[in-house]
């Protein structure tokens, strides 16, 4: 283990060099190309053999990706935004196929207009594509769960794809103590690679061939299985990647409570902006408000017990989101609420860091302290301080 | 925890210093981190970058609003920006690349960083690069990380001989950033 | 591998008869005649059922699967195949 003072970009391209992936299909984008460009660098180094498939889209850069892994190579690459949307399809293809393949995703708002920075849209739009999804919250988590993503792909209970998302800038640009673990340890908790299945042309056969109706939907039920049984495979190796990899980490739950127990409001959000809220819940709780904070580390599996668990009692709670599911608030927002309706008398969703807008402690201090004293509206639009109030103008009326 | 928020242009390697103050702390065995805000960058367009120094994990990532210190990169920054100065406490301090003495409302350190770099041939297109030379300065005035662990850093950053003119424009900003005094 | 017992996979591994006895659902068959017939194997290589079977110099047709699709006739060069109906 080597304390290193390295961006969440770096420390992903670093598990990515400890994990011995074989292949990896790139295509770049911002905030995510510095992943890519890091492992062509080691490449050229001859610090990895990692085959570097450079491609003419991220549509292909998924299918080389894919291609390598149905061959029985570990596999990987990484997207963003547009290009996530744009390699939509190949997503969907790989969870179908049950390959294990892992992916990360430096979050990006989705244009139009254009904009690089952070938001999780492009991540949370791929909920439904039968992927494992975490989502770290600093760099040193990107690279624990990078790791940690390979095992829970090849487990023989998961053999699905698992995407690892990180705020793109937020966390992919910035420096800061990572404790890198060194080759043994890694060999240690990372076995061979294993799959369901691998094509070989010396035996050959057909993935993806038409299925009729029925077994079509014996294989969709099949991914539901997987997904919901994957809950147990990922508590079981974080376990274990404590043990074996960083003995600093805590990955013995998919999700993360913040002086949660003995709350009486809650907030639940995932990514980076926990660090802030962290800040923001101490400065309440010095303030005699029990406050306590729900961190989504994985979307998918939604764990519905430990949620359920963590939010049962409370008198309210406040979900948000760094994305937008329009009409409805956030996807996180619908998630939660579907999910304790019965056991919380109010929960409400926030809107809120689109686009890149910064939301700090300050900020969220405010925000959690209109919570407590009551939100009356569902849903709302929280622009933090300094943004009086929005003006939405069409282009005729602008002179 | 200290904050500091550094203040430039495109081109002079703002991000560079920032993140060469986090790797430096991190070899003195400090937490740290450093990013900058990313716009669309071009030469000569305004740029800032944050870093923050602590002694236990640091937790917080949105940018710094409330800075310990400013670290003004480009002198022309103070007459044209209204960026520099937001946030700042009674207890702020100023380290500045500024060849006169400087007059505001907080403790303000000076150094002619321009012409550091000029003599030490430190110029890359025709701009002095002033921002490691700023850094020399900044870990003066801040008392850390220590020269040593910023000498190193600047070693692991970059090469040859731009490694050592680095190193060697860092010790004399170093003994040569002075306090300016407000005169009653 | 043994596999957990709700894993299932879009795989399928050529095999005679996945779909039952084809050959059932023949209505014209293709008989080869070998006076015409020069051994080239274009119907060999084209037969999208792979029930061209390769038979001494020359070939014969698996009648259990073969589904009657006439793509041999159509390639044969000497037309060697005739395509006779089953009724």
């Amino acid at each position: 283990m080597m304390r290193k003072v390295i961006s969440g970009n770096q420390a992903v391209a670093l598990a990515v060099k400890l994990a011995n992936v074989g292949v990896t299909g790139i295509y770049p984008i911002t905030p995510q190309t510095t992943i890519i460009e890091e492992l062509a660098e080691m490449r050229a180094r001859g610090e990895i053999s990692t085959e570097i498939v450079r491609v003419e889209s991220e549509h292909s850069a998924m299918a080389a990706t894919l291609g390598a892994a149905l061959a029985g190579i570990r596999a990987f690459t990484a997207t963003a935004s547009q290009g996530l949307l744009y390699m939509h399809e190949m997503v969907w293809w790989t969870a179908g196929s049950r390959t294990p393949v892992v992916m990360v995703v430096g979050t990006r708002a989705v244009g139009p207009p254009w904009n690089i920075w952070n938001e999780h849209t492009d991540f949370t739009s791929e909920r439904d594509s039968g992927w494992i999804m975490a989502f770290a919250s600093n760099p040193q988590e990107a690279l624990d769960l990078t790791l940690q993503a390979f095992r829970i792909s090849e487990d023989e209970r998961v053999f699905l794809p698992m995407m690892v998302g990180m705020d793109g800038f937020i966390l992919s640009h910035t420096k800061t103590n990572v404790l890198v673990p060194g080759g043994e340890e890694v060999e240690e908790f990372l076995p061979p690679r294993r799959q369901p299945y691998v094509v070989d042309p010396e035996e050959p056969l057909g993935m993806g061939n038409l299925f009729p109706p029925i077994e079509y939907m014996k294989l969709r039920n099949s991914i539901d299985l997987a997904l919901r049984n994957s809950e147990d495979a990922i508590r079981e190796i974080g376990r274990d990647y404590v043990r074996k990899v960083n003995p600093m980490g805590d990955y013995s739950s998919l999700n993360v409570k913040y002086k949660l127990d003995d709350a009486d409001y809650a907030v639940v959000l995932m990514g980076a902006w926990a660090g802030d809220a962290m800040e923001a819940i101490d400065k309440l709780r010095e303030e005699g408000v029990k406050i306590g904070m729900l961190r989504i580390r994985y979307l998918r599996p939604w764990s519905e017990r430990e949620i359920r668990n963590a939010l049962d009692g409370k008198k309210a709670v406040l979900v948000l989101d760094r994305s937008t599911s329009f009409g409805r608030g956030g996807p996180l927002y619908v998630e939660v609420k579907s999910t304790v309706a019965d056991v919380v008398p109010s929960v409400k969703g926030v809107v809120s860091g689109i686009g890149g807008v910064a939301v700090n402690k300050v900020d969220l201090y405010n925000l959690f302290k209109k919570f407590v004293s009551g939100i009356r509206e569902d849903v709302i639009w929280y622009y933090p301080e300094g943004v009086e109030k929005v003006e939405l103008r069409t282009p005729r009326d602008i002179e | 925890m200290l904050e500091i928020r550094f203040h430039g242009r495109g081109g002079q390697g703002v991000v560079t210093a920032s993140n060469l103050l986090a790797e430096a702390c991190g070899l003195d065995n400090l937490y740290s981190s450093a990013f900058p805000i990313y716009g669309a960058e071009r030469r000569g367009a305004e740029i800032e970058a944050y870093c923050r120094i602590s002694d236990s994990p640091i937790r917080v990532t949105s940018p710094v609003e409330e800075p310990d210190y400013v670290v003004v990169i480009d002198p022309s920054l103070l007459r044209i920006s209204k960026a520099v100065f937001r946030g700042m406490k009674t207890t702020s301090k100023v380290v500045a690349n500024y060849s006169g003495e400087l007059q505001l409302k907080w403790r303000t350190f000076t150094i002619n960083a321009n012409k550091i770099a000029t003599e030490l041939g430190l110029v890359k297109s025709g701009w002095p690069m002033v921002n490691v030379v700023m850094l020399g300065a900044l870990v003066r005035v801040m008392g850390i990380p220590s020269l040593e662990a910023l000498k190193r850093a600047i070693e692991e950053e970059f090469e040859g001989r731009v490694a050592e003119l680095n190193a060697k424009a860092v010790e004399v900003a170093y003994k040569e950033v002075k306090e300016n005094y407000v005169l009653a | 591998m043994s596999l957990l017992e709700y894993q299932y996979f879009p795989v399928t591994r050529p095999g005679k008869g996945a779909g039952g006895k084809t050959g059932l659902w023949r209505v014209y068959r293709p008989v080869v005649n070998y006076q015409k017939c020069v051994g080239c194997r274009a119907c060999f290589m084209f037969c999208p059922e792979n029930t061209i079977l390769l038979w001494q110099d020359k070939v014969r047709v698996d009648y259990d699967y073969c589904k009657g699709c006439g793509v041999c006739a159509n390639v044969c060069p000497v037309k060697a195949i005739e395509m006779v109906s089953e009724q």
